[in-house]
């Protein structure tokens, strides 16, 4: 016999996930047709039923390295067939809003950005601060002793603010987020196996490379949404919106690096030419993400409407406003280029990278994040052997 | 004994297959010729109002006994029923031609023996005058808990006069002792207030009601409609007449120093249900070891029951009370966090919505799993117990701390153990007597095994069986728990409340009023001379030709409901009014000196005795089916109903019960000739069956007489077969019953015949 | 689902194909350039040039420009002369727009030595004055 597990519930844990989208995670009496009817959870360790009852005794330490919670993509089929109304679905959604701000230290760093009202605040600042580093540039190069713009190969949308500018003001803040990113993924990867101790689960081992693969495999495919009966529909929009981002990021790397590319020796002028197949790509990658952002706001509003489905809290909604008021910035300041309208594409710049900068200091404190958790635990999921079986299609 | 030549009039019915299976005529040949029944007419359909009245017109012109051969006696009861006619109904439908093949010599056999053994029994039966009683109409209710108060309420209402006796020196019971009961009201959400004073002020208030309180009974002797009824009430005695009596004393808590495994008695900090009650009622709930306001509070529900160790049985309202202790706690300081571990949550029907309220609160904590045992680790602080519960779905085995535990334990019904009680006096009669012996022995064995019965007695009835109700092993009283669950094993005498089970205050209530419904029911009945459960409305009674009687004691010992008394001499004491009816004293009794009117030794032999039996080169065994009117006579009609077929070698004459049944029928049976006696009747055992409870267990306590008798009579002991069935096995009869002729026609004829 | 869904991969593989088009375009326009475009400079060597390349076509395609400074510097901050200096070399090297350019403009390149050094057809590289070195 086991030595008894001393349980220590958490009460103000359970009392955040209610507060936060888990407000009827107490109607669950552990039926367990959440765990059948979801198509994402095997045949061991089934889920999301023991996250219920964890959350309903508020074990905290279970819940935040659980790998189960980022297996589960928010299809909300078990929303929908709980029979006691108590949306497990929602819960996991708390939970890993709970989870990610729990990894990506330091929480009062991610309590302060993440509060839906000192938004504003959050892209008033780097407006402020780019346009005065647009007013400083000319001091500041005189400063450091001459233009660092080589004159062969011009990007400079507009010359007040440089892309060394940029890239100086840009880097710390990307140099943080990498940092506290790699600090929590390294917490996460530990939690995880100690919790799988634990329970002392032993699954089948895949290596570390061959379970990258699989996840990568997993994630490019959509696999687990395409599982998805009740809201098949987000395939289609989060597909479009990780390609349309993957594509803007190509773009984006590629000016980053064009001092340093070999292929453009003297060839290089940015902005770019229309027709240029960098800027059809961009394009077609803007258009993409602007199609798929739009498409999500319209389900969560559907979804909402009809009050049985996920309709997203204001967590979900911080993060997809942001993008898409980046991607809708991104295209403002391109038309207002071929219109020549002078004032404004300045200013249209300014606003379109104050909301990337948003977007990326609150990657870590965001729902941003599931990027790196979700891909991290699906990995995990990989090495440890746990394999999906179909709920409600192995049925049918 | 009736004249042979008494007025018996027959009336054949050709309706529903019988005329288009059976030679009809050659019946009326039957009756008219053998027997010189003064009268016999058969009609296409008897029971419509031409046959009906042809029927008439026979009672008026002065017929003293009717046999009506159609269809069961169970059907066309009323149509058929003639006042001052004694009336026979010879089944040639369902055991006849719905069951065995038509136009068959077999079946023409059957169904003239069937209008034989009728014929035989009209001649010998008679109708008596009903043995009235001038009956009482007031009621005796024991207990003055909210079962009590809502009988005596009742009773009232029902015109009826209540003796009420409470033996505390308020009325009100456990209700006393709660402030705040769990809603009864839709949505079924809120705690609700109790309001006893009112209640109290209305029976108090009301003249058909006479309440005695710090009273107990002294004595209770008499009958259904007749007891008489003795008490003590502060130093003086009262003494009061009632037709019948309600029991409705209650319960008290399972005693919770056996749960030492769970804490109890080892820290202060573990409470019972019951002393949560109380703990809550004064607005603030302290940890009893030193005073520090509780702010985890832990409730193991089935503590104690559900367990063979200790209460097998579930008490109902646990669950229900737990969840509103729980919901109390948190309404007094929001801070405390109740757990509660549990094997099931039993919240019956519309208190799955009180369930679901409690689950809403975030400050209560549900779980599955099984307790183990409540330890209190030493040196650490508060001391606080731990619950270790185990198979959870937090974990195979885990531990939670809390600052108090609340053991949910169950409740034992206040009755006593009427039978033990009897036995430990005979016991000490035989002790007293001081005769050596194993008889002295025995007596000294059993004292030591039930003495702690003795002084425990509630009703003191002067009955010679007991001064109580019979009780199960769980401690509740004895009823036909399968069937009829309100019926105790003394006429006249009903269980009320979480005394008869564990109930909830509502429950209680119409436990109590259905118990006074049947209290009037009782005395109503008995006034007319009329049985009550289950021969409902039966005016034979009991005859006995004491002369004869060798005391043997049988009767008064083997009668289920206590019925027989003894006299100073000895010889049993029949009480009519709480007689059922069954008749196992007269299948008891060696000397055969009891019968009914229409049901005695005679009828039954003469019926037996007017079968023709073919002689051995015929080849026609013949086997009798002594069936029990409860479960397997009509069994054997469901059969015919499913037109299913069986051997038509067989004899079926209805017997009250397998108890009632005479081993003389056998010796009868077997000295005519008949080749196999096959006795089916209902499941004896721990859930019996039975309506007279012990009638088929008897019986199989009666077989070693039978086997004795076979192997006196040198005769096979497989001629003679005890079956039981139920109604819902009818489908196994055929083959039951061709098994058996197959045996008796591997074994061969009975010698005895011709 | 339907049997005739299209496979899974479809989409991604359409995303990552448009994704590596404009890399494709890159580099097949950097090797067709390089391949296909290569700059060809004209010289036209005089009939009687008083002294020969100080160096071979291949050194000279590689080191010019650090040959030219070196030579600058001697010539005019140490003030050391030789018999080698622009003049001599323009004798060969006189035609900026058939030769020099070429390559430069191939290049994207524009070495800021034309910004005081002229040629004309006529005859020696001077020093241009343009407001000032």
């Amino acid at each position: 016999m086991p030595a008894p597990v001393l349980i220590k519930p958490d009460r103000e844990f359970r009392n955040r996930l209610i507060a936060s989208g888990g407000e009827d995670l107490k109607k669950c009496f552990q039926c367990a047709t959440c765990s059948v009817v979801c198509e994402v959870s095997g045949a061991s360790q089934p889920f999301p039923r023991k996250e219920m009852i964890w959350a309903q005794w508020g074990m905290k330490d279970r819940l935040l390295g659980d790998v189960d919670i980022w297996r589960c993509h928010q299809c909300n089929d078990c929303s929908q067939r709980c029979p006691r109304g108590a949306r497990p679905g929602d819960v996991m959604a708390a939970i890993r809003r709970e989870a990610i701000l729990h990894y990506s230290a330091p929480r009062w760093l991610g309590n302060i950005v993440s509060q839906p009202r000192l938004l504003p605040l959050l892209l008033l600042v780097p407006c402020i601060l780019l346009v005065l580093a647009a007013w400083a540039r000319a001091p500041l190069e005189t400063f450091l002793g001459g233009s660092y713009t080589p004159n062969r190969i011009i990007i400079s949308y507009w010359s007040q603010l440089p892309q060394w500018l940029l890239i100086a003001f840009f880097a710390p803040f990307l140099s943080l987020v990498a940092v506290v990113m790699i600090l929590g993924v390294m917490r996460f990867w530990r939690d995880l196996k100690a919790r799988d101790r634990e329970a002392g689960f032993i699954g089948q081992r895949r290596s570390l490379a061959a379970s990258i693969r699989l996840a990568a495999r997993s994630i490019l495919l959509h696999e687990d949404f395409d599982r998805c009966t009740s809201e098949h529909s987000r395939m289609n929009s989060h597909r479009l919106v990780l390609f349309g981002f993957l594509g803007l990021i190509v773009v984006d790397l590629w000016v980053l690096t064009a001092r340093f590319n070999p292929l453009l020796r003297g060839a290089f002028a940015y902005p770019f030419n229309f027709w240029s197949p960098w800027k059809i790509l961009a394009n077609l990658a803007g258009a993409a993400m602007l199609i798929g952002c739009t498409l999500m706001v319209r389900n969560l509003a559907r979804a909402g409407r009809s009050g049985a489905l996920f309709a997203g809290t204001w967590f979900d909604w911080m993060f997809l406003a942001l993008a898409l008021a980046a991607v809708l910035t991104g295209f403002a300041c391109e038309i207002l280029h071929y219109l020549r309208v002078d004032p404004f594409r300045y200013a249209a710049y300014i606003i379109h990278l104050a909301t990337v900068f948003a977007l990326l200091v609150l990657l870590p404190y965001s729902k941003f994040a599931h990027m790196i958790y979700r891909a991290t635990a699906m990995v995990y999921a990989a090495h440890t052997g746990r394999q999906s079986q179909g709920g409600l299609r192995d049925s049918e | 004994m009736a004249d042979e030549k008494k007025n018996v009039a027959v009336f054949l019915c050709r309706g529903c297959d019988i005329g288009a299976s059976l030679d009809v005529e050659a019946l009326e040949k039957v009756a008219a010729e053998e027997r010189c029944v003064g009268l016999c007419r058969s009609h296409s359909f008897l029971c419509c109002d031409e046959g009906v009245a042809q029927i008439k017109e026979a009672v008026q012109s002065g017929v003293a006994s009717l046999v009506i051969a159609g269809c069961s006696g169970r059907f066309h009861s009323q149509t058929f029923s003639f006042a001052s006619c004694f009336v026979e109904r010879v089944n040639l439908r369902e055991l006849v031609v719905w069951s065995h093949e038509p136009h068959t010599e077999d079946t023409q056999m059957l169904a003239e023996d069937n209008l034989r053994m009728g014929i035989a029994r009209a001649l010998k039966a008679e109708i008596r005058e009903p043995a009235k009683i001038a009956a009482q109409r007031t009621l005796l209710v024991v207990g003055g808990g909210p079962s009590g108060m809502a009988a005596a309420r009742e009773a009232s209402r029902a015109g009826y006069q209540v003796v009420l006796v409470e033996k505390q020196a308020e009325l009100g019971g456990w209700l006393r002792s709660c402030k705040r009961q769990f809603p009864k009201n839709a949505p079924y959400r809120d705690l609700e207030a109790i309001d006893l004073e009112s209640w109290i002020l209305q029976l108090e208030g009301d003249p058909n009601i006479e309440i005695h309180r710090s009273a107990a009974i002294r004595s209770i002797s008499g009958q259904p409609g007749q007891f008489e009824v003795e008490l003590d009430v502060n130093d003086s005695t009262i003494r009061a007449s009632v037709g019948a009596i309600v029991q409705a004393t209650g319960w008290r808590p399972y005693d919770a120093s056996r749960l030492g495994h769970l804490g109890y008695g080892r820290s202060p900090d573990v409470i019972t249900n019951v002393e949560m009650e109380s703990l809550v009622a004064t607005g603030q709930i302290r940890c009893p070891s030193d005073g520090r306001p509780a702010k985890r509070i832990a409730f193991v529900q089935c503590a104690g029951s559900r367990d063979a160790d200790h209460l097998p049985y579930c008490s109902a309202v646990c669950c229900r009370v737990s969840l509103k202790q729980a919901l109390w706690a948190r309404e007094l300081d929001p801070e405390i966090e109740a757990y509660i571990f549990y094997k099931d949550i039993r919240t019956p029907a519309q208190y799955e919505d009180f369930y679901r309220r409690a689950q809403e609160d975030p400050g209560i904590s549900l779980m599955k799993g099984d307790v183990i045992s409540v330890t209190t680790a030493g040196g650490r602080g508060a001391n606080a117990p731990q619950v270790n519960v185990e198979n959870t779905p937090l974990g195979p085995s885990i531990q939670v701390e809390a600052d108090l535990v609340v053991l949910a334990t169950g409740m034992v019904p206040v009755a006593a153990d009427g039978e033990a009680i009897r036995r430990v006096r005979d016991a000490r009669a035989v002790i007293d007597r001081g005769q050596p012996g194993p008889q002295l022995d025995g007596a000294r064995q059993l004292v030591t095994e039930l003495g702690h019965h003795e002084g425990t007695d509630l009703l003191h009835l002067g009955y010679r069986q007991g001064p109580d109700l019979p009780v199960l092993p769980s401690g509740f009283p004895d009823s036909h728990f399968i069937c009829f669950p309100y019926e105790t094993r003394r006429t006249g005498i009903y269980a009320a409340g979480c005394m008869r089970a564990p109930n909830d205050i509502e429950g209680c209530i119409s436990d109590a009023e259905g118990a006074v419904l049947k209290a009037i029911q009782c005395v109503e009945l008995t006034s007319r001379g009329a049985a009550l459960h289950p021969r409902w409305g039966d005016l034979s009674f009991l005859d006995f030709h004491m002369q004869r009687c060798t005391l043997c004691k049988r009767c008064t010992e083997e009668c289920p409901f206590g019925s027989l008394d003894e006299d100073d001499k000895g010889t049993p004491l029949p009480n009519p009014g709480r007689c059922r009816r069954c008749g196992i004293c007269l299948g008891a009794c060696p000397e055969r000196i009891i019968s009914f009117g229409d049901y005695s030794i005679d009828v039954v032999s003469s019926m037996i005795k007017a079968v023709h039996i073919p002689d051995e080169f015929g080849e026609k065994p013949r086997l009798l089916i002594l069936a029990c009117e409860n479960d397997a006579l009509p069994a054997l009609e469901a059969a015919g109903i499913a037109r299913l077929r069986y051997s038509p070698f067989v004899r079926v004459i209805p017997v009250r019960c397998l108890g009632a049944v005479n081993v003389i029928w056998i010796a009868d049976a077997l000295a005519c000739g008949f080749d196999g006696i096959l006795l089916l009747g209902c499941k004896s055992g721990d859930d019996y069956q039975c309506h007279f409870i012990r009638g088929s267990e008897l019986m199989g306590t009666r077989s070693e007489n039978i086997r004795q008798k076979l192997v006196q009579l040198a005769l096979e002991e497989q001629r003679v077969r005890i079956e039981q069935i139920a109604l819902s096995e009818y489908h196994r009869l055929p083959a039951l019953i061709d098994e058996f002729a197959a045996q008796i026609d591997d074994i061969g004829l009975n010698p005895f015949k011709g | 689902m339907t049997p005739n869904k299209r496979p899974a991969w479809l989409i991604p593989a359409v995303a990552g194909v448009l994704i590596l088009l404009p890399f494709a375009y890159s580099l097949g326009r950097f090797a067709w350039v390089r391949t296909f475009t290569a700059p060809k400079p004209f010289l036209e060597i005089a009939s009687a040039p008083s002294q020969r390349c100080v160096r071979d076509p291949k050194w000279m395609r590689q080191n010019h420009k650090i040959f030219l400074n070196e030579l600058r510097d001697k010539t005019v901050r140490e003030g050391i002369r030789s018999n080698v200096t622009l003049n001599s070399c323009s004798q060969c090297h006189k035609d900026k727009t058939r030769f020099c350019d070429k390559c430069h403009q191939a290049a994207n390149l524009h070495p800021d030595c034309f910004d005081c050094h002229s040629y004309s057809a006529a005859g020696s590289p001077a020093v241009l004055l343009r407001g000032g070195p």
